[in-house]
């Protein structure tokens, strides 16, 4: 290993972590820079009795009510939608639920197929192997054999339980003839590669403590450190460099003393998320490129997509004990996956099984339980707390230029890097797919029973699928980055992260991100061969 | 906490356990409820043996100052169902373990096996990309939905 590393990843996130370890397992000299840093088991808070109000406070995913040193500011103000994320090694995977659907063949092609938005320069075949490394590396629970998806291996595990309520809302599904399937999850069910089975404790978005549910810290990471790949972590980077030819000389960073350094590299990466990698190209302007770097198409921080998520509650007179398990999925249905001529939207979405909460949160309405505070209340709680699941109907969000990230330099983190500004407003196509999609909700869950059904229109704090904002496309005029996540402007500049998709499909993106990392690696390395 | 969290035949009520020490610790952690509390303590509101008025008073300040009330409602709600007392009736009420999620985890509810998709066979396919790849992919899995698959044969599909 030199000083000088010929690939330098800033994020040690998801598509980080699988970048470098790819990189360097075919011989390349990587160093990682992260503004976070690692989180060791006795850093999550579920072995304490405050667990739940540690939740929603410093354990919250969203960084402004999180306020760690950390992280970094993301005005939110003008989003229905707040940021989801954790600043740290592993990345937002460090709190996250795991859930792990990939991506269909359409959704590549969405504008060929159906007219909206705009395809990807490259296909599912493409990316169909490194799924499978992808989740042979980070382990998958889950069921082979789903005829609404392309074949893939068996798992490495059998699926997560179904639990109470999942049993009656499959059977529901059954009975109704509708698609289903036991959903893929980065959550073991019998020990894998070193580490154990879940136990069932409930929220993953936490951290797991026994490292049943995977995140890229304990996953990726320790295959990367093997192969020498240096991390360094408090590495808050402030803005790209560019050599007078054009290319990317390195990065500015400061370190966790506000000491500034300069690291210079053959190859930068950048790995920080739909919010953090604009917010970067954006603050690394100077009087050449005044619109920040990358970015003569004018795209970069353009097209963001959330995906808009109902909540849809279902309680039953029964107990389904929604408090045990994995709280985020148990398993989907894709019926209403595909474009339908007969409806008044394009695209559409998928619903996933979500458990429920713990005392704290469900008593204090969480997902729309609707607890009322006085008179009443423990009754309510009574009723509610291990009797209800939520059905997720998760919108395919269209690329829309009226969606953005830009930079806010009124309000700047500690180094002086401007703010990361989120504009956001769901557009009228998925305002439609909501209002169909809630209505099954309600009819899947009438169906399994339940004596009441509560909707939460769009869940607020769901910001945690940020895509398309440095999108991937063959036009250098109405894309940042090429098929093989290289800048058009800036040679040796890559986008790794979930800023490259050109549509969002309806499912979490993170397999997909990993999948696309790590293509992106092989690709950089057998350009170099 | 009397309006918010009154008691009744099984709970008890926010005034009747001590959660003036917990309390004072969530603040000692959280500057931003701090402000918030320290707001609260100047409300005038009726006095608690009074629950009707109590609540319609507590009600107008959700109503003129809902950030501040919320953070109220958070603390104390947050100290009152970390109170082992309470969580003993949780457990009663639900089956809900009275201790923390980890390290002994929890036992899933299982009313029996987990049943299989019925139809795995005859469910819609996925919809074709137009590409000959995912035709040749698609009339493979027809043939043989229940295949297990490679790692190396997937590789192949791009080639």
């Amino acid at each position: 290993m030199t000083d000088r590393p010929r690939a330098l990843v800033v994020g040690a996130g998801a598509t980080g972590a699988a970048f470098a370890w790819r990189a360097a397992s075919q011989g390349w000299d990587v160093t990682c820079l992260e503004r976070g840093y690692w989180q060791p088991p006795t850093s999550i808070p579920t072995t304490g009795s405050d667990w739940e109000s540690r939740r929603v406070r410093d354990r919250s995913p969203n960084p402004n009510v999180r306020g760690l040193p950390e992280d970094y500011p993301i005005l939110d103000d003008t989003s229905p939608i707040k940021p989801a994320i954790f600043n740290g090694v592993g990345g937002s995977t460090v709190m996250w639920s795991a859930h792990v659907p990939r991506f269909r063949p359409s959704d590549f092609r969405v504008h060929s197929l159906d007219g909206v938005g705009c395809d990807w320069p490259i296909s599912y075949w493409d990316l169909a192997p490194y799924y499978e490394m992808n989740d042979r590396i980070v382990g998958v629970s889950g069921r082979h054999g789903d005829p609404g998806n392309p074949p893939r291996t068996p798992r490495q595990t059998r699926p997560v339980p179904l639990g109470g309520a999942g049993r009656k809302v499959a059977d529901a599904l059954e009975r109704l003839g509708w698609h289903w399937w036991p959903t893929d999850g980065q959550i073991l069910t019998e020990p894998y590669d070193g580490r154990p089975a879940c136990n069932g404790c409930g929220p993953c978005e936490m951290g797991c403590h026994i490292g049943a549910r995977a995140s890229a810290d304990i996953t990726y990471w320790p295959r990367a450190l093997a192969l020498g790949v240096r991390l360094i972590t408090g590495a808050a980077v402030t803005r790209v460099v560019l050599a007078s030819d054009g290319r990317a000389r390195g990065v500015e960073w400061c370190d966790s003393q506000a000491r500034p350094h300069l690291s210079e590299a053959d190859v930068v990466v950048l790995a920080c998320n739909g919010i953090g990698t604009p917010r970067i190209l954006l603050a690394s302007a100077t009087k050449d490129h005044p619109d920040g770097i990358a970015n003569s198409s004018g795209q970069v921080g353009r097209n963001l997509m959330l995906h808009p998520i109902a909540g849809v509650t279902g309680i039953w007179d029964d107990r389904v004990d929604g408090w045990s398990g994995n709280d985020a999925f148990c398993l989907l249905t894709q019926e209403f996956y595909e474009t339908d001529e007969s409806r008044d939207f394009k695209r559409g979405y998928e619903m996933q099984l979500t458990r429920s909460q713990g005392p704290l949160v469900t008593a204090l309405g969480g997902f729309g339980l609707d607890i009322s505070w006085g008179p009443g209340h423990h009754e309510r709680f009574e009723r509610v707390f291990g009797h209800s699941a939520t059905l997720a109907v998760t919108c395919e969000d269209l690329p829309d230029e009226r969606n953005f990230v830009s930079i806010d330099p009124s309000v700047t983190d500690q180094f002086g890097v401007p703010a990361a500004r989120l504009h956001y407003t769901v557009e009228e196509n998925a305002n439609r797919m909501l209002d169909h999609g809630i209505a099954r909700a309600q009819r899947l869950l009438e169906e399994s029973g339940a004596r009441e059904t509560i909707v939460t229109r769009i869940l607020p704090g769901a910001g945690f699928h940020l895509m398309g904002t440095a999108r991937m496309g063959e036009d250098a005029r109405t894309s940042v980055v090429d098929a093989s996540c290289r800048a058009h402007d800036v040679s040796n500049l890559l986008v790794i992260d979930g800023s490259v998709f050109a549509s969002a499909a309806a499912v979490n993106p993170t397999p997909t991100m990993q999948a696309i990392a790590l293509r992106a690696a092989d690709q950089l390395v057998g350009s170099f061969a | 906490m009397a309006g918010l969290l009154p008691g009744s035949e099984r709970w008890p009520g926010a005034v009747e356990l001590d959660l003036s020490s917990r309390i004072s610790r969530l603040l000692e952690e959280n500057q931003v409820a701090a402000g918030s509390w320290s707001e609260i303590s100047e409300w005038t509101l009726p006095p608690r043996s009074d629950l009707e008025r109590l609540t319609a008073g507590l009600r107008e300040y959700e109503r003129t100052a809902p950030d501040v009330f919320a953070q109220g409602l958070l603390l104390v709600f947050s100290a009152y169902y970390s109170h082992p007392d309470v969580l003993r009736i949780v457990e009663e009420v639900s089956g809900y373990p009275s201790r923390p999620p980890q390290p002994l985890g929890h036992q899933v509810l299982r009313p029996g096996p987990d049943p299989e998709p019925s139809s795995i066979g005859a469910m819609p396919m996925w919809r074709d990309d137009g590409t000959q790849r995912s035709r040749e992919v698609r009339a493979q899995q027809a043939q043989d939905p229940e295949r297990m698959w490679t790692e190396e044969e997937i590789a192949t599909w791009p080639m």
